[in-house]
C-alpha cells in the first residue's frame, strides 16, 4: 500500500476514520488500540460550538446481521473550548502521528464560522514546532441526520450551502474545506457544484442515511411498541450505505472536479478499491472500526 | 484483542440463562467487574458481558461470561452456538470494582437481579479468597460478613450457579422471587433465604447490619429503585452504593459514545469510565437515558 496526496498533503495511507467511529483519537491511543500504520488520518468527533449531551439511550442498533449499523448519538461533543483544552492541545503535541480533520457542526452558520474561525486560530497560533501541522482541515457536517435542527436544513439546499461554506472557507483561512453530503437528497450534483462555488476544496460522501424499525417484541408501559434506538430513527452506516455511497461518487465525479473522499460500509480492500474505481482518492473507515479498531492496518496490507 | 473458541455448545442453567466458556489462545490479567466484547460472524459490532471467570491454561486460557437470552443476538447464539465456534475477543474492558469492596475488611452488601449476578460473582469470590488468606479457615469466608440479595422474576429463573457459588462461598444469600412459582421448586442450598416480593423490599431485613459498602448490577429500573430504597434507610444512606451499568455498546473501547451516562461530571461512557459508577454520581442518569441531554 502506498503513501497518497490529497488537496497537496501527503498522507501515509489513503485509509481515514471516519466521524464519530474513532472518538477523540485520543481513547484508542490510550487504550492501545491505535493502529499502526495503515490509518492515514483521524476524522474527529463533531465539534459544536457548545457542549451538547447526546441522544437518549438505547443510541445504536444492529439492522439484521451485518446489513448495516443504526446511530442516534445526537452529536455529543464537549463544545469547542474544551475540545481545543482536552483534544486539540494533545494533537498539537504530536500524540496520535496522523493528521487530523475536525468535522465542525452547528445549527447556525454564525456556529459554524466560530467553530472553524477558532479552531483554526488556535493551531496557527500553536507552537513553532507544530506550526499547525496536525490540523489538516475541516469537515463541515451539514448532512447529519439525527439532530433535532440543524444539519440537514445547510445540506439540502444548494444556495443555503454555497452561502454556508464561502463562510467557513473565509473563517478556514488557509485551511481546507471538504463537506459531508447527505445520500438523502437526489440533486447530489447540484449540491457538489454549489460547494465548490462556495470554495469547498473536496467533499467527503456519504453521511448516513436516515432509518428505524420497532421491536414488536418489546412493548413499552404504556402499550406502544418499543422502537430499536432512543429517538426511533437514526443515521444508518454499513455496508448497506456503501452501493449508495458509490452511485453517488459516480454522479458527483461526472459533475465536479472537487476530489472526493468515499464513505460507507468498507469493511475490506476490495471496498476501497470500488471507492477508488468509482472516483474517490481517498476512503474512510467508519462501523468497521467498532469490531476492530486495527481495522485499517488490515485493510492497508491487502491493498 | 483476539479471537476464541466456544469450548462447548452453550450450556442452559435456567430457564433462560446460559453459560459460554471460550478457549483463547491468550490470557490478560483482569479484574472483578470488567467485561469482555464477544462478536461473532456476520455482525458488525459485539456485545458486552461481564466476565465471571478467567483463568490461564496450558493452552492459553478459559473465559467464561453468563449470558441471558433476551431476544436477537443473544438467542441467536444460543441456537449457533456449537463447540469450536469463532468468537471475536476484546479484553479485559472497564475499570474493575474499587479496592474498598474487594479489602477481605469490607462487609458489603450485594444486590443482583437477573443476570447481573454474573457480574458479581467474581468479586464475591476475590473477597472470599483475600478472607482465607487473611484469616485462614476452611469453610464459608463470608458468612457473617457479606450479605447477597438477589431477585429473579420467578424461581425459573433463577440461575442454579448462582446458588452452586452462594453455597461453596458462603455469603449470606437472599434470594427473592418477584412472582410466586408454581409447586415445582428447586432444591435449595441450605444458606439461602427464598422471599416473595422484590429486592428493595428485602433491604429492611438486612440494613442493620454494619457494612462497609454496597454493589449492584441489575437491570435499570431496578438499580433505579434500589438507589431511592437506599436513601430511605438511615445506615444504607451513608454507604458507599457502586452500581454497575448496563448500556447498548458498538465498540466497548470509548469511540462510539453509545453508552453514554450522565453523572455529575458530565457525560462519561459506561465502557471507559465505567461500567461501576456511584449511586450519588448518577442520579441525573435515569431522566438523561430517557430523554437524553
Amino acid at each position: 500500500m502506498s503513501a497518497v496526496e490529497f488537496l497537496g498533503r501527503r498522507y501515509a495511507s489513503p485509509l481515514w476514520a471516519a466521524s464519530g467511529t474513532f472518538g477523540w483519537g485520543v481513547e484508542a491511543l490510550d487504550g492501545g488500540f491505535f493502529p499502526r500504520k495503515g490509518l492515514g488520518a483521524l476524522v474527529t468527533k463533531g465539534v459544536s460550538p457548545l457542549p451538547m449531551h447526546g441522544a437518549p439511550q438505547p443510541r445504536v442498533a444492529e439492522v439484521g446481521a451485518g446489513i448495516g449499523l443504526l446511530n442516534a448519538i445526537g452529536l455529543q461533543n464537549p463544545g469547542l473550548d474544551l475540545f481545543l483544552a482536552k483534544y486539540a492541545a494533545r494533537y498539537e503535541k504530536g500524540d496520535l502521528g496522523v493528521p487530523v480533520w475536525v468535522n465542525a457542526f452547528a445549527d447556525s452558520l454564525e456556529g459554524y464560522v466560530e467553530v472553524v474561525s477558532k479552531i483554526a486560530s488556535y493551531a496557527s497560533a500553536g507552537s513553532v514546532a507544530a506550526r499547525g501541522q496536525w490540523l489538516a482541515g475541516f469537515e463541515l457536517n451539514v448532512s447529519c441526520p439525527n439532530v433535532k435542527k440543524g444539519g440537514l436544513e445547510f445540506g439540502s439546499d444548494p444556495k443555503g450551502l454555497e452561502t454556508l461554506v464561502a463562510a467557513c472557507a473565509k473563517a478556514a483561512g488557509r485551511q481546507p474545506v471538504m463537506v459531508k453530503l447527505s445520500p438523502l437528497f437526489p440533486q447530489v450534483a447540484d449540491l457538489a457544484r454549489a460547494c465548490e462555488a462556495g470554495g469547498a476544496k473536496a467533499l467527503s460522501v456519504a453521511n448516513t442515511l436516515l432509518g428505524g424499525f420497532p421491536e414488536p417484541e418489546k412493548i413499552k408501559p404504556d402499550g406502544t411498541t418499543a422502537w430499536s434506538i432512543g429517538r426511533r430513527f437514526g443515521g444508518m452506516s454499513g455496508p448497506a450505505l456503501r452501493p449508495i455511497a458509490l452511485r453517488m461518487i459516480d454522479q458527483i465525479a461526472k459533475a465536479s472536479p472537487l476530489p472526493l473522499c468515499g464513505i460507507g460500509g468498507i469493511q475490506c480492500a476490495h471496498d476501497v478499491r470500488e471507492y477508488l474505481a468509482a472516483g474517490a482518492t481517498v476512503v474512510q473507515v467508519g462501523t468497521a472500526n467498532f469490531a476492530n479498531p486495527w481495522i485499517c492496518d488490515e485493510i492497508a496490507r491487502d491493498l | 484483542m483476539g479471537e476464541g473458541r466456544l469450548r462447548a455448545a452453550p450450556v442452559a442453567t435456567s430457564r433462560r440463562d446460559y453459560r459460554l466458556q471460550i478457549e483463547l489462545p491468550f490470557y490478560r490479567a483482569w479484574e472483578p467487574g470488567q467485561f469482555v466484547m464477544l462478536r461473532w460472524e456476520p455482525h458488525l459490532i459485539g456485545r458486552p458481558f461481564a466476565i465471571v471467570d478467567w483463568q490461564k491454561t496450558s493452552t492459553g486460557s478459559l473465559l467464561e461470561v453468563w449470558v441471558r437470552r433476551l431476544g436477537g443476538g443473544t438467542d441467536e447464539l444460543f441456537r449457533r452456538g456449537e463447540k469450536g465456534m469463532k468468537l471475536s475477543i476484546t479484553a479485559p474492558l472497564g475499570g474493575g470494582l474499587p479496592k474498598e469492596v474487594v479489602s477481605p475488611r469490607a462487609s458489603v452488601l450485594f444486590v443482583s437481579g437477573g443476570v447481573g449476578a454474573a457480574s458479581l460473582l467474581p468479586v464475591v469470590r476475590a473477597r472470599a479468597a483475600a478472607r482465607l488468606a487473611a484469616t485462614p479457615r476452611k469453610s464459608a469466608p463470608l458468612e457473617g460478613l457479606d450479605v447477597w440479595v438477589h431477585g429473579e422474576r420467578s424461581l425459573g429463573d433463577m440461575d442454579a450457579k448462582v446458588l452452586a457459588s452462594s453455597e461453596s462461598l458462603r455469603p449470606d444469600l437472599l434470594c427473592l422471587e418477584e412472582k410466586a412459582s408454581g409447586p415445582a421448586r428447586k432444591k435449595l442450598p441450605r444458606s439461602l433465604t427464598l422471599s416473595q416480593g422484590r429486592v428493595t423490599e428485602a433491604l429492611a431485613q438486612v440494613a442493620g447490619q454494619a457494612f462497609t459498602a454496597a454493589v449492584a448490577c441489575g437491570p435499570t429500573p431496578m438499580l433505579q429503585a434500589l438507589s431511592a430504597e437506599f436513601a430511605k434507610h438511615e445506615t444504607l444512606a451513608k454507604l458507599p452504593l457502586y452500581l454497575g451499568l448496563e448500556e447498548k455498546m458498538a465498540c466497548g473501547i470509548g469511540l462510539c459514545f453509545s453508552c453514554s451516562v450522565m453523572t455529575c461530571r458530565g457525560p462519561e461512557r459506561c465502557c471507559l469510565e465505567g461500567p461501576w459508577f456511584r449511586s450519588g454520581d448518577i442520579a441525573d442518569h435515569y431522566r438523561f437515558r430517557k430523554e437524553g441531554g
